[in-house]
């Protein structure tokens, strides 16, 4: 478990963070489905993760542009109006460098490949659970 | 009227009963862990979010197939998002019901994917059913003064 001061901008409220990281950590989730969006922030959120979510791409590319950065995007792999990858393509064109993760509740192997070959880093199985996302912070912390 | 402990204890028969026949997954015990006293209601809107996505999506999945030539690229994108959302709160039934639907889908398959539309709405249907039934059980705890037992 990472150790350190915990999470600083915490809403007024709020209870203390399930973990605490060295870094001040931000997350991006993009997902078209509002249900999805409130219980991923709400996970991450309850482990000290400063975290968005917005329901398609275009929505993530005018955050960045105007001027938000954050440690890990999550993408959600099949958005009606663009995909996983289409997404990933579009970020790392603006010279994003956040990891990027696909997410979906399954994957076709070409799926997995056209996401990585746009410059997505690795993907996180949907549901989403502490027992996925939790490494995955740790590592990001770390570096 | 039943007293407090009977009814905690029909509430924690109940839910057990939601959990044997598969209706409700582990998901849903999670999403427990997420409610606190700075979001005490967290389960219930979250539930409540997931029926108005659910109804919409079904809605538009219902016009979709009927139309003359069926957008196959829409149906996709719903079936997905109702077993990325049915996933994320242990709607079980419903997400395994989604899995053929979005193979039929990917087929092209007409007859396939109206016969999976009518079986998520029956599994919709149940699972609706059965969270109004089990919040409302919570109701009757704490309208008695008692707490809700959670595992």
């Amino acid at each position: 478990m990472a150790l350190g001061s915990a999470n600083g901008n915490r809403a007024e409220g709020a209870t203390t963070p399930l973990m605490s990281w060295k870094n001040n950590l931000r997350a991006l989730l993009v997902d078209a489905s509002s249900t999805c969006r409130i219980i991923g922030k709400a996970y991450l959120t309850s482990y000290g993760v400063e975290t968005e979510a917005v329901e398609n791409g275009e929505a993530a590319f005018d955050l960045i542009y105007m001027g938000a950065s954050f440690n890990v995007i999550i993408i959600d792999m099949h958005m009606r109006e663009m995909n996983g990858a289409q997404c990933a393509r579009r970020l790392r064109t603006m010279g994003v460098q956040s990891r990027l993760l696909g997410m979906s509740t399954s994957y076709r192997e070409h799926e997995q490949h056209e996401f990585l070959a746009a410059g997505g880093n690795g993907f996180i199985q949907k549901p989403l659970h502490p027992s996925k996302f939790v490494p995955i912070l740790q590592e990001l912390d770390n570096n | 009227m039943a007293g407090v402990p009977q009814l905690q204890k029909r509430l924690v028969d109940y839910t057990a009963s939601l959990f044997h026949e598969g209706v409700l997954d582990e998901q849903f015990n999670q999403l427990q862990l997420l409610q606190d006293d700075s979001n005490p209601n967290f389960v219930v809107e979250v539930v409540s979010l997931f029926f108005e996505d659910s109804e919409r999506l079904l809605n538009d999945l219902t016009k979709t197939l009927n139309q003359q030539d069926v957008d196959f690229n829409k149906v996709g994108a719903n079936v997905h998002q109702l077993k990325g959302s049915s996933s994320s709160i242990g709607a079980q039934r419903v997400q395994r019901v989604c899995i053929a639907f979005r193979n039929y889908g990917e087929e092209q398959n007409i007859e396939g994917c109206l016969k999976s539309l009518q079986l998520v709405k029956h599994e919709y249907a149940i699972v609706k059913n059965k969270l109004e039934t089990l919040f409302k059980l919570e109701q009757q705890i704490l309208a008695a003064g008692g707490i809700i037992p959670r595992s």
